[in-house]
């Protein structure tokens, strides 16, 4: 009786070990080129080098990673700067532990060459994504009264294709390519990235909680992450294999080429202007920048500290 | 190879045959190729005609099911209107719909959100087909659902017309792409408060593209307004991959066109390159949806039947133009054979064989002409042959003849120089060249009690006539010299025996000196000779001073005056024919006196001999090429 009670806790130990050492891991959306470099990461063993097990589960249109990360289920997730600092005002405890994004990547595409610049926006009907990404775009409109009518689409972007809207935001990685990609290849753009508004965006965020639990695991899991977007860097074909695999493994209908162009775009933003090499810095300069832009706008309450967002004490 | 060449070069049949060949392939291939253009460029228009026909009739088929759904779906939306004060009436209305058309999967009735305040914000009564063939109803809109950010909800608000969505994956149910026709409803207003829908599966479409088999290798695709492959052979493209990555990819704008033209609603055709094959693509629009049905299909497919005869044709002529060449070759052989037979008794004939045998003609052709003209040839020239033996003979004869004559007309003249090698006070040389074998040119000399005898005489015309008056002559002289003291005396004699028996008229130009070899005293008389020259020692060369007289021969009787003087010793005469002076070049100028002037004052140191030699020495220069037409005769004395 000893040795079977003895047995069981032993058992017991060994699985609450290993579910203390694994790490879940949820990006902002279904795999993507966006997300790359996790995938590689994860493909190539640097997670297990590392000596972090790390669990990839995928959000759902329903429970978004943030959703995710705040209930628990998730210990680290990929956000854009903008929405991580607004759920941070708001109170969500995660900790930025990896800034990829080193440029905007929203664009403007119209339908017609009459909008080509932001002033030929004025009272139009711009697509804008239900799920968020837009408030760059909404303080835009706000500071240069433009009272653009924004129209909310889930994620196809047919709002645009049917003629029903003058223009829509989109992303240079995604949206934007599905839409050349529609026979609409020499619409007019405009992009923020070549705006006052060019502010960095995805970076990766850990739950403060499991933050200060395993600070060890979190800097194992940064830095095989780095690894992995730096092989990618490196290895876009292999990479691109990689996220296909990811891609099918998941059922997510998309095809290479497009993967391809998104792998591009992605590494090409992770790298600042003139730069041929990512930084995975948060600019100081920036943050401030967005800190008081979006104080300024009422979309946080209170200044963030830098230092505090990455999990330091001021 | 080289064998090769020598064989065509050596056979006449050959070579014809390959040139009949050459123009007989370059006619078939001419005609053949403008044959073959043709039939392909109709194999084409047919091609077209019948893709356009089979997607036209496709796409038919497409639009009456689509336009039977839009029908389902307006002829029932006045009821929605009519009962909009009992909401929950519209799950009947959208079975209803899936009632009166089979092609109909799904039916909504979409309100905006919280128009009717009792069914809460989102209110949207749907039926559906259950796997077992019912039809069940629910509410569609939840929290999870807000069906007023779908496509098919918003963009027919948004445009305020009815909307054909594009093709999406149902999330519903089996792996199934279904497409939604959205009508947006009105109230008096003109606010639009509901959607009225109606979903189709794709499958029935798919199918109906995929029936179109225009040729084996043949594919069909469609795509959606956005090039989004709504049906193709490759699976994995459907819904996931748009007609225009490819061309982007790889920067393709032949392709890139082709499909803006597609998707801007267009009927036309087009090419392509898939694996290395090229393709032809028709295509036609569904006008209601967008959608574009394209078929593609193999060049090689479509040329299929004008290729194969192609082959075919090209594997004919090649035999019928090898066979063509045989015959040739064998016709123009058995028509030529006689030649090479002709060839063999010319040789014969060339080697000597006049009555060499000729090949047996029986035909009527060039080739009995050519026979009957060798034998005439075979005939002319034994008689030739025979002529020419007899000729040969004969001028041989003469020739000899004429060899002994010359022997003896120049044993007349002395030619042993110097002629006195004894003496010290005169020296002598001369020359006599005929311009044929024999000549009518004389010259002799002799010593006599010791006076010097010499004469030089040229009778008129040359040949064997003028030989004979010549010889005559110089026996003359001699004998007629012994009686006579004087120069003229000697010439009167010599022209009275010449006359007395001349009845052809021959005469003879004659000079006759007597030289007296102690005192220097020079008697001589002229007969319608040349003056001969005198070069004294002092230098001073010119023609001696002569009376003219006749020739000898013309008329006896006549007196002859003669002339003396007395000359130096180192002085030298030089006598000459006209052959010298009248000497002619290929233009006809003479040699003229002056230039034997100039050509003894250059020679005047010289021995008779040198002289002599120089003088014929430069009359060949003066001659060169030309032939000599006349005897010369040089006579040169010194007087030492």
């Amino acid at each position: 009786m000893r040795r079977i009670i003895s047995f069981i806790s032993a058992f017991l130990l060994c699985t609450w070990a290993l579910q203390a050492q694994r790490i879940v891991f949820t990006p902002q959306w279904t795999p993507q080129a966006q997300f790359a470099g996790y995938y590689v990461a994860q493909e190539k063993g640097f997670y297990k080098e590392a000596g972090v097990e790390v669990d990839f589960q995928h959000p759902s249109a329903s429970y978004s990673a943030a959703n995710r990360l705040f209930e628990g289920s998730s210990d680290m997730i990929t956000q854009q700067l903008v929405q991580a600092m607004i759920a941070i005002d708001r109170g969500m405890p995660m900790v930025h532990v990896l800034q990829t994004s080193q440029r905007n990547s929203l664009v403007l595409v119209s339908k017609s060459d009459s909008i080509r610049t932001i002033d030929d926006l004025r009272g139009k009907k711009v697509g804008v994504w239900k799920s968020g990404f837009g408030d760059l775009a909404y303080i835009m409109d706000t500071e240069k009264n433009l009272d653009i009518q924004w129209i909310p689409f889930l994620e196809s972007v047919n709002l645009f294709l049917s003629g029903a809207i003058d223009a829509t935001l989109a992303m240079s990685y995604n949206e934007y390519l599905k839409i050349r990609v529609a026979g609409h290849e020499d619409k007019p753009v405009i992009r923020f990235s070549e705006t006052e508004y060019n502010y960095p965006e995805d970076g990766l965020y850990v739950s403060t909680d499991f933050y200060q639990r395993h600070p060890d695991k979190v800097k194992a899991f940064v830095e095989a992450s780095r690894k992995g977007w730096e092989w990618a860097h490196e290895h876009p074909e292999e990479t691109l294999d990689i996220v296909m695999k990811w891609a099918e493994k998941e059922n997510v209908h998309t095809n290479r080429i497009h993967q391809q162009w998104m792998l591009e775009q992605i590494l090409e933003i992770q790298c600042k202007d003139g730069e041929k090499k990512p930084s995975f810095q948060l600019d100081a300069a920036k943050f401030e920048g967005l800190n008081e832009l979006l104080l300024r706008h009422h979309r946080i309450h209170y200044p963030l500290d830098m230092e505090k967002l990455k999990g330091g004490r001021p | 190879m080289k064998k090769l060449k020598q064989m065509i070069e050596s056979s006449f049949s050959l070579r014809m045959s390959l040139y009949i060949l050459m123009m007989a392939a370059s006619v078939f291939i001419l005609a053949f190729w403008g044959y073959f253009q043709q039939a392909r460029r109709s194999v084409r228009e047919e091609a077209m005609v019948q893709a356009q026909v089979k997607l036209d009739n496709t796409i038919l088929q497409i639009d009456k099911v689509l336009g039977s759904v839009e029908t389902a779906v307006q002829n029932l939306s006045w009821l929605v209107a009519d009962k909009l004060d009992y909401p929950d009436y519209m799950y009947a209305l959208t079975q209803q719909v899936l009632r009166s058309n089979p092609h109909v999967v799904g039916s909504a009735i979409a309100f905006e959100p919280s128009y009717y305040p009792e069914k809460g914000v989102l209110f949207s009564p749907y039926s559906y087909r259950t796997e077992d063939g019912g039809i069940r109803s629910k509410q569609l809109g939840t929290e999870d659902y807000e069906y007023h950010y779908m496509d098919w909800y918003q963009i027919p608000k948004l445009l305020g017309k009815p909307y054909w969505s594009e093709p999406y994956y149902d999330d519903g149910g089996a792996d199934m792409i279904m497409t939604t026709f959205s009508l947006p409803l009105y109230d008096l207003d003109g606010e639009m408060y509901a959607v009225f829908t109606a979903d189709i599966s794709l499958e029935w479409f798919a199918d109906k593209v995929n029936e179109i088999k225009l040729y084996p290798n043949s594919f069909n695709y469609m795509i959606g307004r956005g090039g989004t492959f709504l049906v193709s052979d490759r699976k994995e493209a459907i819904l996931n991959e748009s007609y225009f990555a490819r061309p982007l990819l790889e920067g393709d704008e032949g392709m890139l066109e082709t499909g803006h033209r597609m998707i801007n609603g267009e009927n036309g055709m087009s090419t392509f390159e898939r694996d290395g094959e090229e393709y032809y693509m028709f295509f036609a629009p569904v006008k209601s949806t967008g959608w574009s049905v394209c078929v593609a299909c193999l060049y090689s497919d479509v040329f299929a039947a004008v290729d194969g005869m192609r082959n075919m044709m090209i594997a004919l002529s090649l035999i019928g133009l090898l066979l063509l060449a045989w015959v040739c070759y064998l016709t123009i052989r058995k028509l030529t054979a006689p030649l090479s037979r002709f060839a063999e008794s010319a040789t014969e004939i060339a080697q000597g064989n006049f009555m060499a045998t000729l090949p047996d003609i029986h035909s009527k052709d060039e080739m009995k002409t050519l026979h009957q003209s060798f034998g005439y040839m075979q005939k002319s020239l034994v008689d030739y042959i025979d002529e020419l033996k007899r000729t040969t003979a004969s001028k041989e004869r003469i020739e000899s003849e004429l060899r002994i004559a010359r022997d003896i007309q120049m044993g007349m003249v002395p030619k042993i120089f110097p002629p006195f090698p004894e003496r010290d006070d005169v020296d002598l040389y001369a020359k006599l060249i005929p311009a044929k074998e024999v000549g009518g040119d004389l010259y002799d000399f002799f010593i006599e009690g010791g006076k010097f005898y010499f004469i030089v005489g040229d009778v008129s015309g040359k040949g064997v006539p003028a030989s004979l008056v010549m010889a005559v002559t110089c026996r003359l002289f001699r004998t007629v010299s012994a009686h006579f003291q004087t120069p003229a005396e000697i010439v009167t004699a010599l022209n009275d025996a010449l006359a007395e028996s001349n009845e052809s008229n021959m005469f003879c130009t004659f000079f006759i000196g007597i030289l007296d070899l102690e005192s220097g005293y020079l008697q001589y008389c002229n007969a319608g000779h040349n003056a001969p020259v005198i070069l004294s020692p002092s230098g001073e060369v010119k023609f001696m001073e002569v009376e003219a007289n006749l020739p000898l021969g013309l008329f006896g009787g006549f007196p002859y005056q003669g002339q003396e003087c007395t000359i130096e010793k180192g002085t030298s005469i030089f006598l000459y024919t006209d052959g010298v002076t009248e000497a002619e070049n290929v233009e006809k100028a003479l040699y003229s006196d002056e230039r034997l002037l100039q050509q003894l004052e250059k020679l005047q140191k010289e021995t008779p001999n040198a002289m002599v030699d120089g003088v014929l020495v430069d009359i060949e220069s003066h001659v060169a090429e030309a032939e000599q037409s006349d005897d010369i005769t040089i006579m040169c004395l010194h007087y030492k």
